[in-house]
């Protein structure tokens, strides 16, 4: 994944900065298939006392056309996204993917890529950098387990946020897998042009879950959430995959 | 040769449920990421390592054409004979002239370009006995397969089906345990090593300043192979060079650990010409026949960064798809990520190396992470791509869809027509969509969001309005 060159100068803290209102990217696979992960998402952010906007035409940042190798399209949809989101504040992204599209391959496709880049925050940053938020245990998950994205962990680099995030949840023990940086298999057309070597990915990462006893599955990326449960639902391994907001949303997370 | 499924997808699908390929697989990648990770948490400052010995191929690559001219020199001065070839045919038809008249035989030590070049098939096709040397590579000839991995040519067959294949071929039983196996390797390849009167080896790095072939071998059979016969070929692709023997020595010192996690390899030979008037052994002739195929073109243009590559094998290990497939899937000699470069460049008139291979990455990153010169390689996945879909590699079907998808996505009311539509198509009591089956018949979909997020959105906006202004 394209690290080093291409980078955007970006500080984490400067962004969030005395910042009280934020945008939102749903991102296409929540509008269309986990409304539950954004409605939490929105529900964190306002509960740790922030201002949510979602503009209407904040549909798709356009990865899936850049992965599949359809350059001219992905370059028309950022350009469309960054329209949608004019404005200053920084844009939460909850996925890994979505965020990696934006931060690191939008510098390249439109001339406004690089600002915009630099507004760009995925979910699990925003947490580990807002402090003073506190929750309660949530129910049935005494032991979670934490799958990272590929986009998150190598092509962001972001590898200790999400973690310090689940180790600031009340009541909720974080146990490792064995092989945790292994990818799940979506990929996105990856799982339906390979579907057997996909679910023979998944199958193998649902296997490592199940070895650490944990009660849930977390994600950070709406992709791997698909892959996840959709195999652990056709197969009946018994596991909850949910993503970081939603857990945080039901620990009542907030900010005295 | 095993009868190939016809594409890409099915070897893939036929590989994936071999469950004994599988097995192999997972474990000596495995032991092989453990022993690299090992030798590089011993090594000082490793960062700082494979940040030289990418500066060392770099510096090769930039000058090339003044380095290849600067080796050229040097060999000449060394005795050592050069040959250019433009492509594989070009390399295979220097190298049989080179070996004709060779009585006693041609013994090869491993090569992935003689690989690239199908050399074997054509000394062959001239009625020539060729034997390779390295033990795994021998196993695969004598099987009729080709190696399954840069490094470890016979990493998919068990030690049983190694000891069967070779039993066969001496013509005794031999035990399916690896001392015994090697003790038979090595009374066979004897009579090999004395009889052959030609040696062919590959080049792991050419070094400009003083015209020297290095190569890196574990079982000694490559100082047999380049220095017992009469003459010693060797082929070379022109990216394998460097200026100077520091540089060479950058690269020594990441390879053997990212290959095998060893410090060095047993044997690393430096070959800087043929036996002189004064030394007891060594051959009459040394022969370099450096290869382009398709490699200058790669140098201008956005894949030049594969050229880094000091087929390590490392990319293989860690890839989540080689290690469930394995190389033979992939149907060229370069498999794995680097594989997926590498294969569009020494084939340029094969679609299913330019449109279909590409996919065969979930590009998850790993060997990008992984390598020991930091190749980019989902970078110029991507590249390759978008290169097919530039030239409309892709089925009508598939352009069309992202064509419609990419003007929906960008006007919000077309959009929620089309997030209707899909809706309605995936609710489960109307079945399978065709598109669609190739995820459902081993995932469940997420159920379509009843409330699509952006309706629940817009609802919420308006409820806190009214809330506020009730009207």
């Amino acid at each position: 994944m394209t690290k080093g060159g291409q980078d955007v100068r970006f500080s984490l803290p400067e962004v969030l900065k005395d910042v009280s209102r934020v945008a939102m990217l749903p991102t296409c696979l929540v509008d269309v298939f986990y409304s539950r992960v954004g409605e939490a998402v929105v529900s964190v952010l306002e509960r740790i006392g922030l201002e949510v906007h979602v503009p209407p035409a904040s549909i798709c940042c356009g990865l899936p056309f850049y992965n599949n190798g359809y350059v001219e399209q992905a370059r028309s949809i950022a350009q469309g996204l960054i329209e949608a989101f004019a404005g200053e504040e920084p844009i939460v992204v909850p996925s890994g993917s979505c965020s990696w599209m934006m931060r690191h391959v939008y510098p390249q496709l439109v001339p406004e890529g690089g600002a915009f880049a630099t507004r760009v925050v995925e979910f699990s940053e925003l947490m580990a950098h807002i402090p003073g938020w506190r929750t309660e245990p949530p129910a049935g998950c005494a032991r979670a387990t934490y799958h990272p994205s590929c986009h998150l962990l190598r092509g962001l680099g972001v590898a200790d946020e999400p973690k310090a995030v689940l180790g600031q949840i009340q009541g909720v023990a974080l146990c490792a897998m064995d092989r945790e940086v292994d990818c799940c298999g979506f990929g996105g057309s990856f799982a339906v042009r390979y579907p057997e070597l996909s679910v023979a990915m998944a199958d193998d990462k649902l296997a490592s879950a199940a070895r650490t006893d944990a009660q849930a599955l977390v994600v950070t990326d709406v992709g791997c959430m698909m892959q996840l449960e959709g195999r652990a639902n056709h197969t009946g391994v018994k596991l909850r995959v949910l993503h970081l907001a939603e857990l945080l949303a039901e620990s009542k997370v907030r900010r005295p | 040769v095993k009868p190939q499924a016809t594409n890409l997808q099915d070897r893939a699908r036929v590989a994936v449920a071999n469950q004994k390929l599988r097995a192999a697989l997972w474990s000596v990648t495995g032991r092989i990421l453990a022993n690299r990770e090992q030798a590089l948490a011993e090594l000082d400052d490793a960062a700082g390592k494979r940040d030289l010995a990418r500066h060392a191929r770099m510096r090769g690559l930039q000058e090339l054409d003044v380095h290849l001219e600067r080796f050229a020199d040097n060999c000449e001065r060394n005795g050592i004979q050069l040959h250019w070839a433009a492509d594989a045919a070009q390399a295979n038809e220097i190298i049989c002239e080179l070996a004709a008249g060779c009585e006693g035989g041609i013994i090869k030590s491993k090569s992935m370009a003689t690989e690239e070049t199908g050399l074997n098939e054509a000394l062959e096709a001239r009625g020539w006995k060729v034997t390779e040397t390295d033990l795994g590579e021998w196993i695969v000839q004598l099987a009729r397969e080709h190696p399954s991995h840069i490094i470890a040519p016979a990493l998919h067959r068990s030690k049983e089906q190694c000891a069967e294949v070779i039993s066969e071929h001496i013509g005794q039983p031999v035990a399916a345990d690896p001392p015994l196996i090697v003790k038979a390797a090595r009374d066979r390849l004897r009579e090999e090593f004395i009889a052959a009167s030609v040696g062919i080896s590959g080049v792991n790095l050419g070094i400009a300043e003083t015209g020297t072939l290095v190569l890196v071998t574990n079982e000694g059979n490559g100082r047999l192979v380049t220095s017992g016969p009469r003459i010693h070929i060797a082929l070379m692709g022109i990216e394998k060079i460097v200026p100077t023997l520091d540089d060479a020595i950058g690269v020594l010192r990441v390879l053997a650990r990212s290959a095998t996690g060893q410090k060095m390899t047993s044997y690393t030979s430096f070959i800087s010409g043929p036996r002189r008037p004064d030394e007891p052994d060594g051959p009459n002739e040394v022969h370099v026949v450096l290869l382009d195929n398709g490699r200058s073109d790669y140098l201008g243009n956005e894949l030049w960064e594969s050229l880094l590559c000091i087929r390590c094998g490392a990319c293989l290990n860690t890839c989540p798809v080689y290690r469930r497939i394995g190389g033979h899937a992939y149907g060229s000699p370069y498999s794995g990520p680097v594989g997926l470069l590498v294969t569009p460049m020494i084939r340029p008139s094969d679609p299913e190396a330019h449109v279909a291979l590409p996919h065969a990455s979930s590009l998850c990153g790993a060997c990008h992470d992984i390598c020991p010169v930091l190749i980019d390689i989902p970078r110029m996945i991507l590249a390759l791509r978008a290169r097919s879909v530039r030239a409309q590699g892709p089925g009508w079907v598939e352009r069309s869809v992202f064509r419609v998808a990419g003007w929906v996505l960008r006007r919000p009311r077309a959009y929620a027509v089309l997030r209707w539509l899909v809706g309605w198509l995936l609710a489960p009591f109307r079945g399978r969509v065709p598109g669609a089956a190739a995820w459902t018949a081993s995932r469940r979909l997420p159920p379509v969001a009843r409330i699509p997020f952006h309706t629940w959105w817009r609802r919420r906006q308006l409820e806190s309005a009214h809330a506020r202004d009730p009207r």
